[in-house]
C-alpha cells in the first residue's frame, strides 16, 4: 500500500459572485499517494482549478471559502489540517511553495516582469532552503538547467518577457522544484502551448516525475494531456466526483455515463475523419444553485427518477475504482 | 508544381498563390523600420469546392494572418488570392471596400472567441440579421422569420433573438457566430480556432453542425485549428504550416498514415492522444520555433530536423507534388524514412 501523503475529505468551497452563491466544490473525497500522479479532469466550471488551489491554502484570497471538510497533510509524522490554516499565517506558508509546489497556465502572468529569473528562483530558495545571495544564484543556474534552458549562466538574468512561453513554463517549473516539493501542483501547464513546444514540456514534465518520484495533482481539460501525465484520474463535473480509477481503467473501462461520453465526444477517438461524433446534448449549467440529485442526470440518457433527487455516494467495483452513479449501486 | 494543372480551375473555390504578408518592425523615434516578421512567406494552396482544407502549424506559424489576408481583411505584401464565388473570379488582394463586400456575401469567417466577436450592445436579432439588413434590405417580419429559421438551423430557439450576448454561453455564442455566417448562404467560410475556446461536450456539437451543415449546403470550409486531432477530423485535406510557410499537404488520413515532411511527423508523435498505452511514443524535437523576423536559411525547419543536411540549409524547398494530391517542402522525401500515426481509433485497429 503506498504511503498516503494528503487526504481530502468532504471539501466544500463556495465563492460569493455578485448576487449569486457559486457552489465550486461540493463535498469531494481523494488521497494523494506518494509518487501518485492523480490526473483532474473535467470540463470549465467543473471545480478542478478551485481544488488545486484549495490544496494550496489559496481559497480566501480568491474570495471564496472553505466551508465544509478537511485537507489532512502528513507532516513529519503529525497531520496537519490544510483547509483549518489561516491564509496568511505563518504555517501555510512555511508549507506553500516548498512542500506544495505549484504551476500554473500562464506563465507571463504568475512570473512577476520586474525581476529576474535568477531572482524569482533565488527568492524561493532563500525564503525557504536559507540560501545566501550567491548560494541562491548557484541554486537557480543548476535548476534552469535542470529544465534544459539552454546557456543557463546567461538566461538567469534575462528578464521574463525576453522569453518565449516554452521558456517561461520551464522557469516557472524551475521555481516550483526548487525547495524539492513532495506535492506539485500543476493547473493546465501546457494548455498556453502547443505543437512541439508543448510536447517538450510534457516529456520534461514526466522525466523530472520519475527522476524524483513526486507526487503531482494534474489538472488538464485535455484528455490526451492526462492519458501521458497521470496513472490515475478523477473525473470532475459541477464540483462533484463522477469517477475515480487508474489511468488504464479509465480509458478502456469507463463506467459513469459522464466519462463514457467525454471519451466519446473526443475527435480522436471518433472512427476516422468526418465520421460522427457522438454527442453529449445540452451544456454545462451554473454552478449557482444547490443540487439534491447527481448533477450530470439532466444531461444523462441513463437517468433514473433517483439521479434527480438523491446523491449517489461513491459505488465502484473496487477500492481503486469508485463511481458515483446510481446505476452501480 | 501548382494544383491547378490537375484540378480544373472550376473545381477550386479559393487558389492562394505566392501569398505574402510581412508586418513593418519599427524603431526609435522617427519610426523607421529596422525589418520585417514574415508572417506568411509564399504560400500555395487551395480550397476546392465542398472540401474543408484544414490548416494546422503552432503559434506563431501564420495560420491566422493567412485567413485574415484572404478574407482581404488585411492587405497582402504579395502573391494572390483568387476566389470564385457566385460564378465571378475576383482577386481578394486586389478588391477594394465596395468590392469586398460584394464578396464577403459568399465568404464567410467565424472566429476563435465567441466572446470578443460578437457585438455586446446588439441583440441576437441584430447580430444575426445584420447582414440581411445591409445586404438585401430585409426588414420586420420577413427579418424575424429569416432569423428565427437560421438559429433553428444552429440549435438555438426562435426566442434567442431577444438576447444579448452576455446572457448565452459560449457554444451558444459560437452557434450564434456561425447563424450570422451563414445568413447570406455563403459558399466558403473560414474557421479561426472556432471550436479552440470551448469544452469537450460542447465542442463535439459545435463540430457535428457544421460537418452537417457541409452536406447540407454544400458548403467549403478553410478550417484552421493548432489541435491536430480536431483539424484531421473536420477535413478532407490538410495542409501544416511551420514559420510562415506551408510544409506539406495531402488527404487527412494520408498525412496521419503516412507524412511526408519531418515536421508533419513531429507534430503526429508530439500531439497528446488520449490513450495511456501511447505514453512514450513522443520524439521530443530540439530547440524553439525560430522568430518570423529572422527565419533560417534554407527550409525554415533545418534546425530542428534530425535530418538535415548542408543541402537543407542553403535551398528553400519548393512545395512540389511528389505523389498523386500529396504536396511536401522536403527535398529529402525520398531518402529519410518517417513514420505515421493514426490516431483514430478504428483505424489503428485495422492497422494492426
Amino acid at each position: 500500500m503506498p504511503e498516503t501523503l494528503l487526504k481530502v475529505r468532504d471539501l466544500a468551497i463556495r465563492f460569493q459572485r455578485d448576487e449569486n452563491i457559486v457552489y465550486a466544490v461540493n463535498g469531494i473525497d481523494f488521497d494523494i499517494f506518494k509518487g501518485d500522479v492523480l490526473g483532474v479532469v473535467g470540463e470549465s466550471g467543473c471545480g478542478k482549478s478551485v481544488t488545486g488551489y484549495s490544496l494550496l491554502g489559496l481559497i480566501p484570497s480568491m474570495g471564496g471559502r472553505v466551508t465544509k471538510g478537511s485537507i489532512r497533510y502528513e507532516r513529519n509524522g503529525e497531520t496537519i489540517d490544510l483547509a483549518g490554516l489561516p491564509p496568511k499565517g505563518e504555517a501555510i506558508r512555511e508549507i506553500r511553495g516548498k512542500e506544495l509546489g505549484m504551476i500554473f497556465q500562464e506563465p507571463m502572468r504568475s512570473l512577476s516582469p520586474v525581476y529576474t529569473v535568477g531572482e524569482l528562483i533565488g527568492e524561493t530558495v532563500r525564503l525557504h532552503m536559507g540560501l545566501n545571495k550567491k548560494e541562491a544564484r548557484e541554486r537557480s543556474v543548476e535548476l534552469l538547467r535542470k529544465v534544459q534552458i539552454a546557456d543557463p549562466e546567461q538566461r538567469v538574468d534575462t528578464f521574463p518577457h525576453q522569453l518565449s512561453g516554452g521558456m517561461r513554463q520551464r522557469v516557472m517549473i524551475a521555481i516550483a522544484l526548487s525547495c524539492n516539493p513532495k506535492i506539485l501542483i500543476a493547473d493546465e501547464p501546457t494548455t498556453s502551448l502547443d505543437g512541439t513546444i508543448e510536447g517538450q514540456i510534457l516529456q520534461l514534465l514526466r522525466d523530472l516525475q520519475n527522476e524524483r518520484h513526486m507526487s503531482i495533482l494534474f489538472i488538464s481539460h485535455d484528455l490526451g494531456v492526462i492519458a501521458e501525465m497521470a496513472n490515475r484520474v478523477m473525473v470532475m463535473y459541477l464540483g462533484r466526483i463522477m469517477e475515480i480509477a487508474d489511468v488504464k481503467t479509465i480509458f478502456a473501462d469507463p463506467l459513469h455515463p459522464y466519462t463514457q461520453g467525454l471519451l466519446r465526444s473526443n475527435p480522436s477517438l471518433a472512427s476516422g475523419p468526418k465520421s460522427r461524433l457522438e454527442v453529449i446534448p445540452g451544456i454545462v449549467p451554473e454552478a449557482t444553485k444547490k443540487i439534491a440529485g447527481c448533477p450530470f442526470a439532466p444531461r444523462c440518457e441513463s437517468a433514473m427518477d433517483k439521479c434527480f433527487k438523491k446523491r449517489p455516494p461513491a459505488f465502484g467495483p473496487g477500492k481503486d475504482h469508485i463511481v458515483e452513479c446510481w446505476l452501480y449501486e | 508544381m501548382s494544383e491547378k494543372a490537375k484540378i480544373s480551375d472550376n473545381a477550386v473555390l479559393l487558389q492562394v498563390s505566392g501569398l505574402k504578408k510581412y508586418f513593418p518592425i519599427q524603431r526609435g523615434i522617427l519610426r523607421r523600420t529596422t525589418g520585417s516578421i514574415r508572417a506568411v512567406d509564399g504560400v500555395d494552396l487551395s480550397v476546392r469546392r465542398k472540401e474543408t482544407l484544414g490548416l494546422v502549424g503552432e503559434s506563431g506559424s501564420g495560420k491566422t494572418t493567412l485567413a485574415r489576408v484572404a478574407a482581404g481583411l488585411v492587405p497582402a505584401t504579395g502573391g494572390s488570392v483568387v476566389f470564385r464565388g457566385s460564378g465571378r473570379e475576383v482577386d481578394m488582394t486586389k478588391l477594394g471596400k465596395k468590392e469586398k463586400r460584394i464578396v464577403w456575401r459568399d465568404m464567410q469567417m467565424i472566429f476563435q472567441d465567441p466572446y470578443s466577436s460578437l457585438n455586446s450592445r446588439m441583440p441576437i436579432l441584430e447580430i444575426v440579421g445584420e447582414s440581411l439588413i445591409v445586404n438585401h434590405g430585409t426588414r420586420g417580419r420577413e427579418l424575424r422569420t429569416r432569423v428565427t429559421g437560421l438559429l433553428e438551423k444552429v440549435g438555438l430557439l426562435s426566442s434567442h433573438m431577444n438576447c444579448y450576448p452576455h446572457e448565452l454561453s459560449g457554444g451558444q455564442k459560437q452557434r450564434v457566430g456561425i447563424a450570422r455566417a451563414l445568413a447570406l448562404d455563403p459558399e466558403l467560410i473560414i474557421c479561426d480556432e472556432s471550436v479552440s475556446a470551448l469544452d469537450v461536450s460542447v465542442q463535439s456539437q459545435i463540430l457535428t453542425l457544421l460537418l452537417d451543415l457541409q452536406k447540407e449546403r454544400g458548403l467549403s470550409y478553410l478550417f484552421i485549428a493548432h489541435n491536430l486531432s480536431v483539424v484531421g477530423f473536420m477535413s478532407d485535406r490538410v495542409a501544416v504550416m511551420y514559420l510562415g510557410r506551408v510544409v506539406e499537404i495531402a488527404s487527412s488520413k494520408e498525412l496521419f498514415n503516412r507524412p511526408l515532411h519531418p515536421y508533419s511527423e513531429a507534430l503526429l508523435f508530439n500531439y497528446p492522444v488520449p490513450d495511456p498505452n501511447a505514453v512514450g511514443e513522443r520524439r521530443v524535437l530540439k530547440g524553439e520555433v525560430p522568430s518570423p523576423a529572422n527565419p533560417p536559411q534554407g527550409c525554415a525547419f533545418h534546425p530542428r530536423c534530425p535530418h538535415a543536411t548542408d543541402k537543407c540549409k542553403a535551398e528553400k524547398p519548393p512545395l512540389a507534388e511528389v505523389e498523386p494530391e500529396h504536396w511536401t517542402a522536403c527535398i529529402r522525401w525520398q531518402e529519410i524514412e518517417l513514420q505515421g500515426r493514426p490516431i483514430w481509433k478504428a483505424e489503428a485497429a485495422s492497422e494492426h
